[in-house]
C-alpha cells in the first residue's frame, strides 16, 4: 500500500512540474548619459572702479548701498547655471591693492568689501544657522553669514557660496542662482564673521595716509562642481 | 508436411528467488509508468506566448542641456513589440487575455553608473496599444522597480489568437521628470556619469485555469 501511495505522489509531481502556462520575456537595456553643465556668467559690473575725489568720499567711503546718485555702478551681477551641486570660490589675486603709477604704493584689501544679495529662486540658509539646518534652503555662505553681512575682500581662494547640503541642491539655471555683489570701499563696516570686517579706520584717518594713486587688483571667481 | 515442435522447460526455483524476481518486475513497472506520465505531461502546453521586439531594443537618454536635466526626457514610442498568443484548447484552461509586466532585470536595485547610481524610479515606463489591442487597458507611466509591475492588460472573452503582425504594443519611457510634472524628481544635482539599467518585460496569459 505504501508503494502505491509513493507511486501516486510521484505521478502527481510529474504532472505539476510540467503542466503550466507559457509566458515569454524580453529584456531592453536603457542608458542614461548625464553630461555636466557648469557656467558662471558675470552679466554686469565686470570692472569696478571707485573714484575718491571729495573729502566726503574719504570720510564716508563709497558704496553701492549708499544714497549717492550713481551708486549702482558699484554692483556686480552674476549667475550660475549648474546641473550639479556647486561651490563658488573667489578672492583677490594679490595680497594688497597695488598702485599703477607706483607699484610700491599699496592699499590693504580690507579697504574694499561687498555685500552679497540673492536675486534667484534658490534661497540661503538662515543667518547664523549651521549648514543644512533648513531643508528648503540650498545655499550657504560663510564669509557673508548667508548674505546677511558685509565681507571684506579676501585673498584667493575663499569659499563664497556653497551647497547647503540638504535635499534641495543648489544646482539650477541662471534664474535659480542669480546674485549681486554690492561693492563698497572705505566704509569701515563691521562683520561678526572673524577677520571679515572692513578696515575700521576710514581712508581719511589712516596712518600713514594712502598715497594718491590708482590702486588695482584682480578678483578671481572659480566655479566648481561639489 | 506438419512439423510439431514442443519444448518443455521445467524450472525448479526456491521461494526467496521468486520474491526477488517479483520486486524487480514491480520496480520496472514503476519506472515505465513514470516515464510515460512525464512524457504525457510535457506535451500539455495550455497556450503559446511570444514577445517580438520590432525596434527600440536599446533606449539611450542623453542629458546634454540644463533644460533636459531640469525637466527630464520622454521617449515616446521608444520600443514597439508584437504579441503572439494562442490557446491550445486544453480542457480546463481557457485563454482570455494577457498582462504585460516589467521590472529591472536580474534584481538590479538602482540605475548603475560607472561611479554613481540613480534610484530606479527615475525611469518610468508606459505601454499602450499600437495595433489591434484597442480594447486593452494601459496603466500609464509606472515606476521601474525590482518587482513586477503591470503596464498593460488585455482580455477578450471570445478569444481569438493574437499574432505579432496584427497585435502590437508601443512602449514609452521617461527619465528625470520633476515631481511637479508627475515624475519622481529631476536629475538636477545628480553626478555626471553613464548610467545603465536593463528593463525586463513579461507577457503573462490570463483566463480560467491559468
Amino acid at each position: 500500500m505504501k508503494k502505491i501511495n509513493l507511486l501516486a505522489i510521484m505521478l502527481l509531481c510529474g504532472l505539476t512540474a510540467f503542466s503550466q502556462a507559457v509566458k515569454d520575456r524580453s529584456v531592453i537595456p536603457v542608458a542614461v548619459n548625464l553630461n555636466q553643465v557648469l557656467r558662471l556668467s558675470i552679466t554686469n559690473g565686470g570692472n569696478i572702479e571707485f573714484v575718491f575725489n571729495t573729502i566726503d568720499d574719504y570720510k564716508n567711503g563709497l558704496s553701492a548701498d549708499g544714497a549717492t546718485p550713481g551708486a549702482g555702478i558699484y554692483k556686480t551681477d552674476f549667475t550660475v547655471a549648474s546641473s550639479t551641486r556647486w561651490k563658488l570660490t573667489y578672492g583677490a589675486e594679490q595680497t594688497t591693492f597695488i598702485g599703477t603709477d607706483n607699484p610700491t604704493n599699496t592699499l590693504t584689501l580690507n579697504n574694499v568689501g561687498f555685500k552679497l544679495v540673492n536675486n534667484g529662486i534658490n534661497t540661503f540658509e538662515a543667518a547664523g544657522s549651521l549648514i543644512g539646518a533648513t531643508p528648503a534652503a540650498s545655499l550657504f555662505s560663510t564669509p557673508t553669514k548667508n548674505a546677511s553681512q558685509v565681507s571684506a575682500l579676501m585673498v584667493y581662494p575663499e569659499d563664497l557660496i556653497a551647497d547647503n547640503n540638504t535635499i534641495n541642491a543648489n544646482a539650477g539655471d541662471a534664474a535659480d542662482n542669480s546674485f549681486t555683489l554690492n561693492w563698497r570701499a572705505g566704509t569701515a563696516e563691521t562683520s561678526t564673521v572673524a577677520l571679515h570686517s572692513l578696515n575700521a579706520v576710514k581712508l581719511i584717518d589712516q596712518k600713514p595716509s594712502p598715497r594718491p594713486d590708482r590702486y588695482v587688483v584682480n578678483v578671481l571667481f572659480d566655479l566648481v562642481m561639489e | 508436411m506438419l512439423v510439431n515442435l514442443s519444448l518443455h522447460i521445467n524450472l525448479f526455483v526456491n521461494r526467496p528467488c521468486v520474491n526477488s524476481i517479483l520486486r524487480f518486475v514491480k520496480a520496472f513497472a514503476i519506472l515505465i509508468l513514470l516515464f510515460l506520465s512525464n512524457g504525457f505531461a510535457m506535451s500539455q502546453e495550455w497556450n503559446s506566448a511570444r514577445l517580438t521586439v520590432f525596434y527600440g531594443s536599446s533606449i539611450p537618454f542623453n542629458f546634454n542641456s540644463l533644460d533636459k536635466i531640469k525637466n527630464g526626457i520622454e521617449v515616446n514610442l521608444g520600443t514597439q513589440i508584437g504579441i503572439s498568443m494562442a490557446d491550445s484548447s486544453k480542457v480546463g484552461h481557457k485563454l482570455e487575455g494577457f498582462v504585460l509586466n516589467f521590472r529591472s532585470f536580474n534584481g538590479q536595485t538602482n540605475i548603475k553608473g560607472d561611479v554613481y547610481t540613480l534610484p530606479l524610479n527615475r525611469l518610468r515606463v508606459k505601454a499602450e496599444n499600437a495595433l489591434g489591442l484597442e480594447s486593452g487597458h494601459s496603466f500609464g507611466y509606472k515606476d521601474l522597480t525590482v518587482d513586477w509591475v503591470t503596464l498593460f492588460s488585455y482580455s477578450n472573452l471570445t478569444w481569438t489568437n493574437l499574432t505579432w503582425v496584427n497585435d502590437q504594443l508601443k512602449i514609452s519611457y521617461e527619465c528625470g521628470k520633476p515631481v511637479s510634472k508627475g515624475g519622481n524628481g529631476s536629475l538636477i544635482g545628480e553626478s555626471p556619469d553613464y548610467y545603465n539599467v536593463e528593463v525586463e518585460f513579461e507577457l503573462v496569459p490570463i483566463g480560467p485555469g491559468f
